[in-house]
């Protein structure tokens, strides 16, 4: 190479040292000179951060026929704050689901009868997803809330207990009358014992006291205990949270609106425009929930004592199992989706060891992390995720999925910046009527 | 340090600059592809691996939904011969996403599509991707005593 000719290569290798820094520092730059914010991303990442938001309202819930029904919605709300149908008395949904805390618990895992083994997700806009639990084992909202009453841990009740506390209630009793019609016949003491339910042991006294009820009046208190989850369904589906920082500022992107892209600080946009881009957050934090809904295996190594959870591979057979199921007798509509959903779940072999993709709408509210709320920090959950296949040395259950190597590795400043970008996920409060117990259902 | 080295040492610099910055071809060319009307096309025929056999596609939805299950419609063609239609050609499939990997899948599908035939024509219904980007159908054809692998490449997605 003459020395013309490295003059001229060193030029362009400055030139491009020169457009590489300010790609770089691109959103500084912009954040000292007021411009549209529509020039600090790619138009894929435009793209992306459109699809995010808004939040819009929740899909249809075609297997519960009182879904958006206010009288429902009344009733499920008194029946998620009371705490008369757990065994000891004390314990409602709002017990895990505590409205102040953007309705989680702040526990590394829930407690209620006893300690669980999973975190408390939130319900805020829980309306929007397709599987229930952290492995799915629910498909519906309503079908949801069934789970914890009879589950030892939680409730530790059982729904005959339950039906008779809602038929001894005068007021509860004429709520659920006006909605489903007149309950079974729940003062009959020899065809209604006050305590019984299915049990996976068969010489349980539960499981004894309910094989010896009428097949028609298991039929007829299962009608009912669905029916009940059905009302707390109507109430949650309101429990409905966009209007966050960050919707505000894809609104002000969308209308090239410079003023109102203030809504977000800088370290955030940077946090965003990683999230969309070279992060790859958005292949699974995806849409306007941000979260595909779906289950994945992040490669989180078994914690010391902890016991080996086959997630979505266990939640697959007991959705599939379930009477209150999307395409079960108890489903008001059991076609369409609902059949589609089970019709086609993948092989539990595929699903071992994943978990559903949170939403990171309210992420801030919802400390701690994962599903078995290892990680106590937004910071801790991003380092995870940056430390990459190295995080993940230990034993595993099942297959680390490879769509994680995607991530690049990340600066602190980096992690910072998604860190304060997750901040600014946090919704408008929720209307002071819907997070406090009512006085009549 | 003379000047010469200096300017090398950039040059160097900003050659791994520019390596460092496209060190993710595939994933920034997912994105890219993304929303434009072209990306969401599919190729309506591909062979197979070895050219042994002509997958044609039938029918599948323009644009693929995004978080939705579908369905798509095929026909197994000889490789020498694309006229001839293979009635007894028996076909596995995989679907999933590859993220740059040269080998194999990032993962799959979170469903499991159900698979069936009439008369040559093959119905694949419930497939499902809920993640946005270039997805991969690995269709493995048996038939005249042969085996090869055809993949067709399926953008993802519209509304």
């Amino acid at each position: 190479m003459t020395l013309r000719e490295r003059r001229g290569a060193s030029i362009a290798a400055i030139g491009v040292i020169a457009a590489l820094s300010a790609f770089a520092l691109g959103l500084d730059a912009a954040s000292t000179a007021p411009s549209d914010d529509r020039a600090l991303y790619t138009q894929s990442e435009l793209a992306a951060i459109f699809r995010l938001s808004p939040l819009g309202t929740p899909p249809a819930d075609p297997t519960d026929g009182v879904a958006n029904d206010p009288r429902a919605a009344a009733l499920g709300q008194y029946l998620f704050f009371d705490p008369r149908f757990s065994a000891n008395g004390k314990i409602s949904c709002a017990s895990c689901h505590i409205p102040a805390r953007g309705f989680t618990d702040g526990r590394r895992v829930a407690k209620g009868m006893a300690l669980g083994t999973r975190n408390t997700p939130t319900i805020i806009n829980a309306a929007f997803d397709e599987w229930y639990f952290w492995d799915g084992r629910a498909d519906s909202m309503w079908a949801q809330a069934l789970q914890p009453l009879e589950n030892p841990r939680e409730f530790g009740g059982d729904r005959l207990v339950i039906l008779h506390a809602v038929y001894g209630d005068g007021p509860l009793r004429n709520a659920y009358a006006a909605l489903f019609g007149r309950p079974p016949a729940l003062g009959e003491a020899k065809r209604f014992p006050a305590h019984a339910r299915p049990a996976t042991d068969p010489n349980s006294p539960l499981a004894k006291a309910w094989a010896a009820m009428a097949p028609s009046d298991r039929r007829a208190a299962d009608r009912m205990f669905s029916n009940l989850g059905k009302a707390i369904e109507a109430y949650e589906r309101r429990l409905v949270a966009g209007g966050s920082p960050f919707d505000r500022y894809v609104r002000a992107l969308k209308a090239g609106d410079v003023a109102g892209e203030e809504a977000m600080p800088v370290a955030a946009k940077r946090g965003l425009k990683l999230f969309v881009g070279r992060a790859h957050c958005d292949l699974c934090h995806s849409g306007p929930l941000l979260s595909d809904g779906q289950f994945h295996n992040l490669g989180l190594p078994l914690l010391l004592g902890e016991a080996p959870d086959p997630g979505r591979a266990a939640g697959m057979a007991e959705v599939k199992a379930s009477i209150f199921n999307g395409v079960g007798p108890f489903s008001d509509d059991p076609r369409g989706l609902a059949k589609q959903k089970l019709e086609f779940l993948p092989t539990p072999k595929s699903a071992l060891g994943k978990f559903k993709t949170p939403s990171l709408r309210n992420v801030a509210l919802t400390a701690p992390y994962m599903h078995d709320g290892r990680f106590a920090s937004l910071r801790e959950v991003i380092l995870f995720y940056a430390e990459g296949k190295a995080a993940s040395k230990g034993r595993l259950v099942g297959v680390r999925e490879k769509t994680l190597s995607l991530i690049p590795h990340l600066s602190a400043n980096e992690q910072s910046d998604l860190v304060a970008f997750l901040k600014e996920l946090d919704s408008a409060p929720l209307p002071p009527a819907l997070t406090r117990p009512p006085v009549a259902p | 340090m003379g000047p010469h080295s200096s300017i090398k040492g950039a040059a160097v610099a900003a050659v791994l600059a520019l390596f460092a910055f496209a060190a993710f071809p595939a994933f920034s060319g997912m994105k890219m592809a993304m929303p434009t009307a072209q990306g969401f096309a599919v190729a309506k025929e591909v062979y197979s691996s070895d050219r042994l056999f002509l997958v044609k596609v039938i029918s599948i939805p323009k644009p693929i939904p995004f978080e939705k299950y579908f369905g798509v419609q095929f026909a197994i063609y000889d490789g020498h011969n694309p006229k001839r239609l293979l009635r007894d050609a028996k076909v596995t499939l995989f679907a999933g996403m590859r993220h740059g990997l040269k080998h194999g899948f990032a993962h799959g599908m979170e469903s499991s599509p159900k698979l069936s035939e009439n008369g040559g024509v093959f119905t694949v219904k419930g497939m499902y991707f809920h993640m946005m980007g270039p997805w991969t159908l690995k269709a493995t054809v048996r038939a005249d005593g042969k085996k090869d692998v055809a993949y067709l490449r399926l953008p993802c997605c519209g509304k």
